[in-house]
């Protein structure tokens, strides 16, 4: 299986989706939020699917001890972040009137995308030292 | 930790693809490496000095 082809078949699902969703809903202030943030993702899942299309293009392992160490950093760091993210969730929650659902769609994305942004630093910053 | 990747891989003439495959990495790793932005696992830098035929004390240094 060629190996860039999942996260390029999740990324059209997600485009799908998201596309569907605004189109059949009214979009509130909130969507428009959401949708931002889910952009951004997108864009993340993005750079990562070119990625490994490089690497399939030029016969080279779609993973290795980098990329592996990369994803683990990243995966720590975002972990880290969120545990706080949570926090200042719970505190907005007390102020701005929003369901629960969406306070949690919104922590959800959030994690998300700090999971994308951590790793795209990392990618371009390296890891050097660890 | 320093290496000395780019000066053995010019001496043999390799390109960083061509390292990157004798090692089975991906070239990226090969970049960060000689940029010294990433320290390889213990496998790795006995693969590259493998293929370079010098130690691994003769390929990294530790300052």
């Amino acid at each position: 299986m060629k190996t860039f082809l999942i996260p390029l078949f999740i990324l059209a699902v997600l485009l799908i989706g998201v596309l569907f969703l605004f189109l059949v809903n009214p979009v509130t202030t909130l969507d428009i939020i959401q949708l931002a943030v889910i952009v951004l993702i997108l864009a993340g899942t993005a750079i990562f699917v070119m990625d490994r299309y490089r690497s399939y293009r030029r016969r080279e392992p779609a993973e290795d001890e980098y990329s592996k160490s990369l994803s683990q950093k990243a995966a720590a760091i975002s972990f880290y972040i969120s545990l706080f993210l949570w926090l200042a969730i719970k505190i907005l929650s007390d102020r701005f009137t929003l369901c629960t659902c969406s306070w949690l769609t919104l922590g959800v994305l959030a994690m998300a995308l700090t999971n994308v942004i951590t790793w795209c630093l990392l990618r371009f910053r390296g890891l050097k030292n660890e | 930790m320093n290496n000395r990747i780019k000066e053995f891989r010019a001496r043999f003439g390799l390109t960083q693809q061509e390292l990157a495959d004798k090692v089975h990495v991906r070239r990226e790793t090969i970049v960060f490496l000689e940029k010294n932005k990433y320290n390889p696992s213990l496998m790795l830098a006995y693969h590259l000095s493998r293929v370079f035929d010098v130690t691994i004390e003769e390929l990294f240094s530790f300052e």
